[in-house]
C-alpha cells in the first residue's frame, strides 16, 4: 500500500519555473501549502545552465511593441500574439522582482540594470548576470524559496505518473530515490515545471535530467502536446560535448567565420558583416545577431558546401572573440572563457573557439492558456515542458528565461485559485490509482527475463532522432524515425535492469524517464510528419516554404493505443498579420523608423 | 531500507595530505616563535643582571642542543612568515572601485615591510 | 595546455561501491573502461553504468561544472567529475570515492541533510524592513557594490568544500565553508539589511570562529569563491563588532 501525504498544491519541478510558481502561491495565498516534487535538489535543475540573459522591456528608447514584435517575427509568426503581448508586459515587473529578491544582476556605472544585444533583438532589452544568468536566477529563487515555511520540499523525489479522477488531476504518484518508497502525493492543483527534452537527441547542450518527463506524465493523462515539432538548434555549441557557448559571446561582438575566414552568414539573407572596428558592429538582428534557426541553417548549408573544418567529433566553424580584448572577455561573458579553456583547451582570447549547432531547446510542450492551465482541469504547466505558445516556430534567446518567471508565476496563481475552490475528491479511488502506480514500479524494478539495456535503447533512440528529426527534414527521413520508434517501444518492453535495489537506484529511475522518452520522440516526429511547409526551426526539403494557407495552426499530438492523432489549432493573430521574416534587411527599415 | 553508511572520522587527517601536513606545521610554527621569544626573554634578563651574567648566557647559547633549536626555530619563523603572508589578501580583500587589489601585491608589500624592518634592525645592531 | 594524446586504450577504476541491502562497508570494485584523450572521470562512469555495470549509482547532470552534482573524491581529492579529465591522472589507476565528510547513501552518493539544514539556517535571502514597490523599478547597487558581494555568489552548493575541510569532519555543529560564504554573500549585499539577523548564528562558535583556517576550503572550490577569505573576513567584522560594543558606552551613539 503506497503512502498519501496530502497538500493543497503539488508541483511537479524545482527549477526556475516550478520555484516562481511556489513562491507566487506563498505570497498570494499563504494559509495554502505546497509540496514541491524535483527529482534532484533544486539547485542542480537545468535553469543553472542558461548564460546570456532574460530580456525585459526597461530603456528608454525601447518599447514593448518592439519586443512584442521581435517575438513574433522571431517565431515566425506561429506564436499566438495575445500570449506574447501578456508575456512582454510582464516580463520587466517579474526581472524586477527578482532582482528585488538580490539576483545579481549587472550594472550600469549610475547602479541601474544594464542590459545586452541579443540574437533576433532590434534593441539592447536583455538583462544579464555575466554569462551566468541562469545559474544566478536559480539560486536567487531557491534561496528566496526558503523563508516560505508552507513549502515542503520533495527533493530527489520521481513523479512517475498523475493521478486523475473525477475529471481533476489531483496528485502525483512519486518514488523517493534515497528508500524507494513510492508515495501519492495528492494536491487540489498541480503544476507540471518540468522543463525540455534535449536528451532524446545525442548531441545537446541540455543536462541529463532534461528527460522529459512532464510532458510525458501529461501526454498519459491525456493532455495534447503542442507544437512538438520545432526542436531549436542552437549554432554555437562545443563540438564533443554539446556544452553551449553564450549567444551573448555574439551579443558583444563575437563573429562567425568559416575555415577560409569568412563570415559566411552574409551569404544567407542576414545582411552585410560591418568592419569589426566600426562602432555600430553588432548590428540587431543582423549577421551573427540573427535568429537562431537561421544561423544553424547556415551551418549545414556551409557544411555541404565544404567550408567547414572537419573533425572525428563533428564538423565545426570558428566563434572568433579575440578582438574584444581579455577585458571585456573577463567582464561580460567569463564562463565562455571558463568552457574554451577546460572543454576543448583553448583560450578564446587568444584562439577561435570551435562551434557547431547543437540541440538546446524545444519550443513545444503541453498545451497550456495563457494562465498556465491545461485541458486537464486542475493541471497546470509552465516553462520549458509547456507551450504557450509565445515561441512559435523559434525561440528567440534570452526570452526563455523570463517566460519561465512570468507563466511560473501565472501558473502559481492560476492553481492556487483552483485549489480554494476545488475540494479533494474521492480520496479511496486516488488511492487505489497509487497502489496501482506502485506495483507498476515494482515491476520495473524487478524485472529480469528481458534482455534489452536501457542504455542501448536509449542511444539508439537519439540515433533515430538525430538522423530523421535534424535541421533538415523528410517524408522519408521523418518515417524512417517513426518506424525506429514503433521498434523501440517494443524493445522496451523486453527490457532489464542490472539494478534491483531500494535505495537510490538510478537505472530504475532511468528506465522510467526512456519510457517517457519514447512517447514523446513519437509525438514530436509524427507532428513534424503531418506539417508540410518550412517554418522556423522546421525545415522540409520537400515543403521548403512557409504555408500560412494551410499550416497557420498550432500542432496537437493527441495519445492514441496506435501511433499519435495530430490534430490542428488556428494560431491567434491580432495586431500582427504575417509578414516576411527579414534579417538584415529589416534593420535598416527599422532603425530608420524609429529615428536611430 | 536505505542505512546510509555513516561519515568517518579520521584521527589522523593532518597526515593524509600535503596541504594538511603545512597546515599543521604552521600552526606548530606558533610554538616555536613562542619558545623563541622566551629565549629573547631570558636574555633581556640576564643583560639586567649585569655584564657577566649576559656572557654566560651567550656562551650557553653556542652549545650544540641551542643552535639546532635555533635553527629549526628559524624555519619554522619563515614558514611561519611566508604562510601568513600567503593570508593576507584572504582576509583583507582591498578594493578600488570594481577592481580588487591584486593578491600578490599585498603579499608583497607585506615582504617588503619585512624586509625593510629587518635592515632596520641590522642598522641599530650593527651601528 | 592540451597534452598529446596518449597511448593508452583503457583506464581503470577504482570505485567506492556500497550498497545499504549488502554491503557492510564500502568496497573498492576495479573496473577498465575505455581510455579517451577529452573523456572526464564522470564520462568514465557514464561509459561503465551504460556498458559495464547498471547498478553503479552517482549523481550528474549539467556536465558543465555549473549545477554541482558530481563532486566526488578523485584519488583523495575533493573535484567535480565533470572537470577532472582522465588524462591528468595517467596512467592510472584512478580511484573514486564519495565525497568524504558526508555519510553515504549508496556508491558515490553522499547525505546532503546536514549542509542543506545548515544552508537555510542562516537565512540566505534578502531581509529589509521595508519593500520599494516594483513599479519604482530595481534597488540601485553601483558596480563597485556589486564587486563587493559578487565573489561570494559564484557557489554551486557543490560541497566540495566540506569534504576538504577537516574542522567540518571533527565538528558535528560546523556550519561549514559554504555556508559562511553564503551568508558574507547576503551580509555584503547592498539591499539587504539582516546582517543583524544572521549575526548571532554566524558570530558563533559553530559559526566563524570554529574555523582554525586550515584553507583547503578554498583550494579545491571550482568556482573561485574562497569561502577561507569570506570567513577570515567575517572575523575580522565580528572583531570590529566585538570592540565596537565594548566601546559604545564611551562612544557617541
Amino acid at each position: 500500500m503506497a503512502e498519501i501525504t496530502q497538500h493543497d498544491i503539488v508541483i511537479i519541478g524545482g527549477g526556475g519555473a516550478g520555484l516562481r510558481a511556489a513562491i507566487a502561491v506563498a505570497e498570494t495565498y499563504p494559509d495554502l501549502d505546497v509540496g514541491m516534487v524535483s527529482k534532484v535538489y533544486p539547485m542542480r535543475s537545468h535553469t543553472v545552465s542558461a548564460e546570456g540573459g532574460a530580456a525585459g522591456v526597461i530603456k528608454p528608447g525601447d518599447s514593448l511593441e518592439d519586443h512584442i514584435r521581435d517575438t513574433i517575427s522571431g517565431s515566425d509568426w506561429l506564436a499566438d500574439q495575445d500570449a506574447v503581448e501578456a508575456f512582454v508586459r510582464e516580463a520587466p515587473r517579474e526581472l524586477t522582482q527578482l532582482e528585488h529578491w538580490g539576483c545579481p544582476w549587472s550594472r550600469e556605472p549610475d547602479g541601474s540594470v544594464a542590459v545586452r544585444p541579443f540574437g533576433g533583438m532590434g534593441i539592447q532589452r536583455t538583462w544579464f548576470a555575466a554569462d551566468k544568468t541562469g545559474f544566478h536566477m536559480l539560486h536567487t529563487l531557491f534561496q528566496t524559496s526558503l523563508k516560505y515555511a508552507r513549502i515542503t520540499r520533495y527533493d530527489e523525489w520521481f513523479a512517475s505518473r498523475l493521478l486523475v479522477e473525477d475529471g481533476r488531476c489531483q496528485g502525483v504518484v512519486a518514488l523517493e530515490l534515497r528508500t524507494g518508497e513510492v508515495r501519492g502525493i495528492l494536491g487540489k492543483a498541480v503544476i507540471l515545471c518540468t522543463g525540455g527534452f534535449g536528451r532524446i537527441f545525442p548531441f545537446t547542450t541540455n543536462a541529463a535530467i532534461k528527460t522529459g518527463d512532464g510532458l510525458g506524465l501529461a501526454y498519459r493523462a491525456g493532455v495534447p502536446l503542442k507544437d512538438m515539432e520545432f526542436v531549436q538548434y542552437h549554432p554555437t555549441g562545443l563540438p564533443g560535448t554539446g556544452i553551449l557557448i553564450t549567444e551573448a559571446a555574439r551579443g558583444e561582438g563575437g563573429i562567425l567565420v568559416n575555415k577560409h575566414g569568412d563570415r559566411y552568414l552574409r551569404h544567407y539573407d542576414l545582411g552585410e558583416p560591418l568592419d569589426l572596428g566600426d562602432p555600430r558592429h553588432p548590428l540587431f538582428r543582423t549577421m551573427e545577431l540573427g535568429p537562431r534557426d537561421r544561423l544553424s541553417q547556415a551551418f549545414v548549408h556551409e557544411q555541404e558546401l565544404g567550408n567547414v573544418f572537419e573533425a572525428p567529433d563533428g564538423a565545426y566553424v570558428h566563434l572568433d572573440i579575440r578582438h574584444l580584448g581579455e577585458k571585456t572577455i573577463d567582464q561580460k561573458i567569463p564562463f565562455v572563457r571558463e568552457l574554451a579553456k577546460n572543454y576543448v583547451g583553448i583560450d578564446p582570447v587568444h584562439q577561435p573557439i570551435p562551434v557547431r549547432p547543437v540541440v538546446h531547446y524545444m519550443m513545444g510542450g503541453i498545451d497550456t492558456d495563457l494562465e498556465a492551465a491545461t485541458s486537464l482541469p486542475g493541471l497546470f504547466a509552465a516553462g520549458e515542458c509547456a507551450c504557450v505558445s509565445i515561441n512559435g516556430a523559434n525561440r528567440l534567446g534570452s526570452n526563455s528565461l523570463p517566460e519561465l518567471l512570468v507563466f511560473g508565476a501565472r501558473a502559481g496563481r492560476g492553481a492556487a485559485e483552483w485549489a480554494r475552490e476545488h475540494p479533494e475528491s474521492s480520496r479511496a479511488a486516488l488511492e487505489q490509482q497509487a497502489d496501482v502506480e506502485e506495483a507498476r514500479i515494482r515491476d520495473f524494478r524487478g524485472g529480469d527475463g528481458g534482455t534489452e539495456r536501457i542504455a542501448s535503447i536509449r542511444a539508439d533512440l537519439q540515433a533515430a532522432m538525430e538522423s530523421g528529426c535534424g535541421i533538415y527534414r523528410t517524408e522519408a527521413t521523418l518515417r524512417a524515425a517513426a518506424e525506429s520508434i514503433a521498434e523501440l517501444r517494443e524493445r522496451f518492453r523486453s527490457m532489464r535492469l542490472d539494478d534491483h535495489s531500494l535505495a537510490f537506484n538510478t537505472e530504475l529511475t532511468g528506465a522510467l524517464e526512456l519510457d517517457l522518452m519514447i512517447e514523446i520522440a513519437e509525438a514530436l516526429v509524427h507532428s513534424a510528419l503531418q506539417r508540410e511547409e518550412s517554418r522556423g526551426s522546421h525545415q522540409r526539403l520537400d515543403f521548403p516554404t512557409r504555408d500560412d494557407e494551410r499550416f497557420l495552426k498550432h500542432s496537437l499530438a493527441y495519445r492514441t493505443e496506435g501511433v499519435p492523432r495530430i490534430e490542428h489549432r488556428d494560431v491567434v493573430i491580432t495586431r500582427w498579420p504575417p509578414a516576411e521574416r527579414v534579417y538584415g534587411r529589416a534593420h535598416e527599415a527599422g532603425a530608420a523608423e524609429r529615428g536611430t | 531500507m536505505a542505512r546510509p553508511y555513516p561519515r568517518e572520522r579520521s584521527n589522523a587527517w593532518f597526515l593524509e595530505r600535503w596541504p594538511y601536513r603545512v597546515f599543521v606545521l604552521r600552526e606548530l610554527s606558533a610554538l616555536f616563535l613562542a619558545l623563541y621569544m622566551g629565549v629573547l626573554l631570558v636574555l633581556a634578563a640576564r643583560v639586567h643582571e649585569g655584564s657577566s651574567a649576559f656572557r654566560d648566557y651567550v656562551d650557553a647559547l653556542q652549545s650544540p642542543l641551542y643552535l639546532a633549536f635555533h635553527a629549526v626555530a628559524l624555519l619554522f619563523a619563515l614558514l611561519h612568515s611566508v604562510t601568513w603572508f600567503q593570508a593576507v589578501p584572504k582576509g583583507l580583500p582591498l578594493r578600488r572601485g570594481e577592481q580588487r587589489v591584486a593578491p600578490a601585491l599585498l603579499i608583497g608589500a607585506n615582504y617588503v615591510a619585512m624586509l625593510a624592518l629587518t635592515v632596520l634592525v641590522l642598522v641599530v645592531v650593527l651601528s | 595546455m592540451t597534452q598529446a594524446p596518449s597511448d593508452a586504450t583503457t583506464i581503470r577504476l577504482e570505485i567506492a561501491r556500497y550498497r545499504p541491502e549488502q554491503d557492510e562497508r564500502p568496497v573498492l570494485e576495479r573496473y577498465d573502461v575505455p581510455y579517451r584523450h577529452e573523456w572526464v572521470v564522470l564520462d568514465a562512469l557514464n561509459y561503465l553504468k551504460d556498458h559495464i555495470d547498471g547498478t553503479l549509482s552517482y549523481r550528474w547532470s549539467c556536465r558543465m561544472g555549473i549545477c554541482g552534482s558530481c563532486g566526488m573524491m578523485v584519488n583523495g581529492v575533493p573535484k567535480l567529475t565533470c572537470s577532472a579529465f582522465l588524462r591528468d591522472y595517467l596512467p592510472g589507476p584512478i580511484r573514486v570515492e564519495p565525497m568524504a565528510n558526508f555519510p553515504v547513501e549508496r556508491d558515490l552518493v553522499t547525505v546532503l541533510d546536514d549542509f542543506m539544514e545548515k544552508f537555510q539556517a542562516v537565512k540566505p535571502w534578502i531581509i529589509r524592513d521595508g519593500e520599494q514597490p516594483l513599479e519604482e523599478g530595481e534597488y540601485r547597487q553601483t558596480p563597485a557594490q556589486l564587486a563587493d558581494f559578487k565573489q561570494f555568489s559564484m557557489c554551486i552548493n557543490c560541497m566540495l568544500c566540506y569534504a576538504a575541510c577537516p574542522v567540518y569532519q571533527h565538528e558535528d555543529e560546523f556550519l561549514g565553508p559554504a555556508v559562511l560564504a553564503l551568508a558574507q554573500r547576503y551580509n555584503h549585499d547592498s539591499r539587504d539589511q539582516g546582517k543583524g539577523e544572521r549575526q548571532e548564528l554566524i558570530w558563533s562558535d559553530e559559526g566563524i570562529w570554529d574555523c582554525t583556517f586550515v584553507g583547503e576550503c578554498s583550494a579545491v572550490c571550482p568556482k573561485h569563491v574562497d569561502p577561507a577569505g569570506a570567513i577570515q573576513q567575517a572575523k575580522v567584522e565580528s572583531t570590529v563588532g566585538w570592540y565596537r560594543s565594548f566601546l559604545a558606552p564611551f562612544g557617541r551613539g
